[in-house]
C-alpha cells in the first residue's frame, strides 16, 4: 500500500500529513534536522521544548527544520507492514535521509518510544551499529539529567538549555560531516554528553563502582532569556493541539525548592522575561497563528513579579485574546487573575495532608493560605476543586494522609457558609505515589512498597469515602517503572531494549502499559525493581553524578537532613540558601 | 455576505470537518477580515460550512458562507496568504442575502481512479445496487446514483449529495468488489443545485443581490 492509501484506513490521518500553518518549508538544505517528539502529534504539538529548538536552530544558515511524532499504533503497524520508513512531517523525508535527528524527553515512560520511532525509521537502535550512513542522533529534554539508562542509544544528550546548545551543534555538524570527528569536537562544548566517551565500572553488590573517560558534563544555561531564542510564530496543528493556544514562558526556574521537585532544581537560576519582552511575542504569536488565547508558562507564574502589569499590558494590546494561567500556586491565588478565566474548576497542589509533612518537603503552603484560595474560588461561583496530593513521601505516617481527608472537610465547610447548598460542591482528590528523582534533596529516599501502598490507598479509602468526593490513584506498577528508569544506570539499557521488542511502546499511555513485561526484561537482565527503588545511601555513587546541574550535591544533602527534622528552607525570594548556581552566574534573586 | 469554493488537497484531506472549521476560522483571523460572529455566552464567527465531506476525499468543489462584506475580488489573496498547505480558496462572491447552500445542494460530482474499465450503462440498467456503507449496513443506493461515466479522467460519477448523499467512498469499494480495482483515489470536482453548478446557480439566482 501507499502512504496515502495507509492514511486512509487510519485514525486521525492529519496526524501524518504535516504542512501545518506557520510549520515553515519542506524543502531539504545543506543541513537536515528533525526534532523527533515521542508521543503522540497532539502532545507534541503543545510541546514548547520543541518549539524553541526548533527556533534555536533556524537561526543557524542552511538550516532545514523538520518534525516528526510517534504514530500511534494502527499507523505505526501499516507503516512497518508496507516497510515504509518513518518520515520528517513537511518533508515527507525518512528520518534516516537526515543529518541529525533530535529526540525530545520528557518523560521517562517515553524511553521505549524512542526506539519505536527508530525502529520504524529503520535505524539501528544502537548507536554502536550505526555507521557514517546514519543521522547523529541526539536527546535534550529535562530526563537527560539522568541519561544512564539511554546511553546505548543516543549518540549525544544535551543537558541543559535547547536553545544555546544546539544551534552550535548545528553549525559543528554542517561544518564536519565525520560522524567521529563530530561527537570528539561536541563532546568539548559545555552542555554536551557523549556517553561513549564515559566507561562506567560496577562492583560485585551491584552498585557503580567509578566511571572513566569523561567524568563531568556541566549543564548549559540560557542566562539572559530576554535574549534567547524564542519561536515568533506557532504552528497550528492540523489536528487540535492539547493545548491548542499561544504560549508565552515567562520564566525559567522556580524559587520554592519543593524537596520532591526536580524541576525545581534542574531550572535554576531563576530568569525571567521582561514585560516588553513579553508583550511583543504575545503580538507575534496571536497576530500570526489566530489563536484566541494565550497562556503564561513558568513553574510557578504566580512568582513573577510583574505579573500584574504583564496582564495589563496584554489586555491592552491583544483585548480580544483570553489569557491562561495554567500555574498558579495556592498562596499567590489572587481574584484579579482567577475572574479572567471562565473555567468552572480549580485546581490546588497542597501535595501533602499535615502541616508537618509539607514543612518536610518544603513545600511551604499553610493551612489559612489554602482556606484562602478556597473561600476566594467560591466566592467566584466556582464549584469544582481540584485537589493534588502526593503519598509514600518519607517521614509520611497515618495522620497525614488523615490530613487529606481533613483538608476535604475543611474545605466543605466553608463552601457550606453562606446557605451554599453542600450537594453543589465537587472535589476531586488526586494522589500520587512519590517517585525519587535525580537532583532533588530527596534523590537518596526510597519508594515505598506494595504492602505500604495497598495500607495508604485503603486507609485514603475510607477516608474519602465522603459525598461529593472523588478519588483517584494511579497504580504502584506504574510509579516504580519510573523510578526505576529515573534512577536507573546504563545496565537498563539492554532491558528497555528488551521491553520494546517484546511490545512494549508509549507506556504513558495506560492502555498501553504491560508491566509484567518490563518485569520480565528486569529479570533477564540480572536486576530487579528493588534495586532502583531502594534507599540509596549518601556515599554511594550515583548513575547520574556524571551530570553537573550546578546545584552542589552538599546542598542537596543539607536540605535532606532539614527534611528529616521538619524545617523549612523557604522561598529564594527570602535571601539566597547558597544552593550552588550562584557560583557560576549569579542569580537574579541573589 | 460572503460565498466561497475552496480545495482541500496535498494533505488536507485529511483533515476532518470539525478540524477544517477550525482552520477557517483562524485563517480569516489571520488575514484580518472582519466576520460577524454570533450573541451568547460563547460568541462564534458566523460561518456556514457545506456538507461534511469525508476524511480521506480530495475536493476542489468545498463551500464556505461567510457573514461578512469584505469584497470577494481582495478576498482570494487574503485567504490563501493566510492558508496552510492543501486548503485554497479558488472562488468567491458577495451577495446580500444569505444563501441557504447546505439545503439547496442536492448533487456532487466526483472523480473516482483505481476502478477496472466497466459497463456503466449496464450498471444503471439495475434497479437495485446494495452496498455496505461505512457503518458497516447494507444501503440501497441505486437512486443516488444520478450518472456515471468513463472519460479520460477515469470514472465520474455523480452522487446525491445534501439532504441525501451516497459517500463516493461506499460505491468506490462496491465497484472494485464487482469489477476489480487497486486503491481508489476520489477527487470531487463540482457541487450541484438543480442542474446547475453552485456558481452557476449563485451567479444567476438575481434575488441574492
Amino acid at each position: 500500500m501507499k502512504l496515502n492509501d495507509i492514511l486512509k484506513k487510519v485514525e486521525k490521518p492529519a496526524r501524518y500529513t504535516g504542512g501545518e500553518w506557520g510549520s515553515g518549508g519542506s524543502e531539504f538544505k545543506d543541513y537536515n534536522y528533525c526534532l523527533c517528539f515521542p508521543d503522540v502529534y497532539e502532545v507534541g504539538m503543545s510541546n514548547l521544548g520543541i518549539r524553541v529548538v526548533e527556533a534555536a536552530v533556524s537561526t543557524v544558515d542552511g538550516v532545514f527544520v523538520d518534525r516528526c511524532f510517534a504514530p500511534w499504533q494502527d499507523f505505526g503497524k501499516a507503516l512497518k507492514e508496507n516497510n515504509l520508513p518513518l518520515y520528517g512531517l513537511n518533508s515527507r523525508r525518512p528520518l534516516k535521509d537526515f543529518d541529525t535527528v533530535a529526540f525530545s524527553l520528557q518523560f521517562e515512560m517515553s524511553y521505549t518510544t524512542v526506539l519505536y520511532m527508530l525502529d520504524l525509521a529503520n535505524i539501528p537502535l544502537r548507536a554502536k551499529d550505526r555507521g557514517e550512513d546514519y543521522p547523529v542522533i541526539e536527546a535534550g529534554g529535562p530526563c537527560t539529567c539522568n541519561p544512564e539508562p539511554m546511553a546505548d542509544f543516543i549518540d549525544l544528550f544535551v543537558i541543559g538549555a535547547g536553545e544555546v546548545v544546539c544551534p552550535k551543534l548545528a553549525v559543528l555538524r554542517k561544518e564536519t560531516k565525520k560522524k567521529e570527528e563530530f561527537l570528539q569536537k561536541a563532546s568539548k562544548l559545555e552542555g554536551v554528553y557523549v556517553p561513549k566517551y564515559t566507561q562506567v565500572k560496577y562492583g560485585d553488590n551491584g552498585l557503580i563502582e567509578g566511571f572513566s573517560g569523561i567524568t563531568k558534563v556541566k549543564k548549559a544555561v540560557a542566562y539572559d532569556l530576554d535574549k534567547a531564542a524564542f519561536p515568533k510564530t506557532q504552528a497550528v496543528g492540523n489536528i487540535a493541539a492539547i493545548f491548542d493556544r499561544g504560549v508565552l514562558e515567562v520564566m525559567r526556574g522556580c524559587c520554592r525548592g519543593c524537596r520532591f521537585c526536580q524541576a525545581g532544581f534542574l531550572y535554576r537560576p531563576i530568569r525571567k522575561r521582561k514585560v516588553e519582552t513579553l508583550v511583543e511575542q504575545a503580538k507575534s504569536i496571536i497576530s500570526t497563528t489566530g489563536f484566541d488565547e494565550i497562556s503564561l508558562n513558568s513553574l510557578s507564574t504566580g512568582d513573577y513579579k510583574e505579573l500584574k502589569q504583564l496582564l495589563k499590558e496584554l489586555k491592552r494590546e491583544l483585548p480580544d485574546t483570553k489569557v491562561a494561567l495554567p500555574s498558579l500556586r495556592v498562596d499567590s491565588f489572587d481574584g484579579e487573575f482567577v475572574s479572567q478565566s471562565r473555567k468552572s474548576s480549580l485546581t490546588f497542589a497542597p501535595e501533602a495532608g499535615t502541616q508537618r509533612l509539607r514543612d518536610v518537603i518544603n513545600k511551604d503552603v499553610t493551612e489559612e493560605e489554602i482556606e484562602r484560595a478556597v473561600r476566594y474560588a467560591f466566592e467566584q461561583g466556582f464549584t469544582n476543586i481540584k485537589l493534588y496530593f502526593m503519598m509514600g513521601l518519607p517521614t509520611e505516617t497515618d495522620e497525614d494522609l488523615i490530613g487529606i481527608a481533613d483538608i476535604v472537610y475543611k474545605i466543605r465547610e466553608i463552601y457550606s457558609q453562606n446557605q451554599r447548598a453542600a450537594r453543589n460542591l465537587k472535589i476531586s482528590v488526586s494522589v500520587s505515589t512519590f517517585i525519587p528523582k535525580p537532583f532533588t534533596p530527596f534523590q537518596w529516599e526510597r519508594q515505598i512498597t506494595r504492602e505500604e501502598f495497598e495500607h495508604k490507598i485503603a486507609l485514603l479509602k475510607e477516608k474519602l469515602f465522603i459525598k461529593g468526593v472523588t478519588f483517584s490513584w494511579n497504580d504502584l506498577e506504574f510509579s516504580s517503572l519510573e523510578a526505576v528508569l529515573a534512577r536507573g544506570d546504563r545496565r537498563l539499557c539492554g532491558v528497555i531494549e528488551s521491553a520494546y521488542k517484546k511490545g512494549s511502546f508509549m507506556d504513558g499511555w495506560t492502555e498501553y502499559f504491560n508491566n509484567q513485561i518490563w518485569l520480565d526484561a528486569l529479570e533477564e537482565n540480572g536486576l530487579n525493581v528493588g534495586l532502583y527503588t531502594r534507599k540509596h545511601d549518601e556515599t554511594e555513587i550515583l548513575a547520574w553524578d556524571i551530570i553537573d546541574i550546578r546545584v552542589t550535591k552538599n546542598y542537596l544533602l543539607k536540605e535532606l537532613k532539614k527534611a528529616y527534622d521538619g524545617k523549612v528552607t523557604g522561598s529564594c525570594f527570602s535571601g539566597c540558601k547558597g544552593c550552588g548556581v550562584q557560583k557560576d552566574f549569579g542569580c537574579e534573586l541573589c | 455576505m460572503l460565498v466561497i469554493k475552496y480545495s482541500k488537497r496535498d494533505g488536507a484531506e485529511f483533515i476532518s470537518h470539525l478540524d477544517t472549521l477550525r482552520h477557517l476560522q483562524k485563517i480569516f483571523i489571520r488575514a484580518k477580515i472582519p466576520v460577524k460572529y454570533s450573541q451568547g455566552y460563547n460568541p462564534h464567527m458566523l460561518l456556514y460550512m457545506s456538507a461534511p465531506l469525508g476524511v480521506g476525499i480530495k475536493s476542489d468543489a468545498e463551500y464556505l458562507v461567510a457573514e461578512t462584506d469584505y469584497p470577494a475580488k481582495d478576498f482570494i489573496d487574503a485567504f490563501n496568504n493566510n492558508a496552510p498547505r492543501g486548503i485554497k480558496c479558488l472562488w468567491a462572491i458577495n451577495c446580500a442575502k444569505k444563501p441557504n447552500l447546505q439545503a439547496l445542494m442536492d448533487g456532487a460530482e466526483y472523480q473516482i481512479s483505481g476502478i477496472n474499465h466497466f459497463d456503466t450503462q449496464a450498471l444503471l440498467a439495475e434497479a437495485s445496487i446494495m452496498a455496505t456503507d461505512k457503518r458497516g449496513e447494507q444501503k440501497e443506493i441505486r437512486d443516488k446514483i444520478l450518472d456515471l461515466k468513463f472519460t479520460d479522467n477515469g470514472l465520474i460519477a455523480r452522487l446525491a449529495f445534501g439532504n441525501t448523499t451516497l459517500r463516493p467512498d461506499v460505491l468506490g469499494e462496491k465497484l472494485v468488489s464487482i469489477y476489480g480495482g487497486e486503491d481508489i483515489d476520489v477527487l470531487k470536482t463540482r457541487c450541484f443545485i438543480k442542474d446547475k453548478t453552485v456558481e452557476g446557480w449563485l451567479q444567476d439566482e438575481t434575488n441574492l443581490y
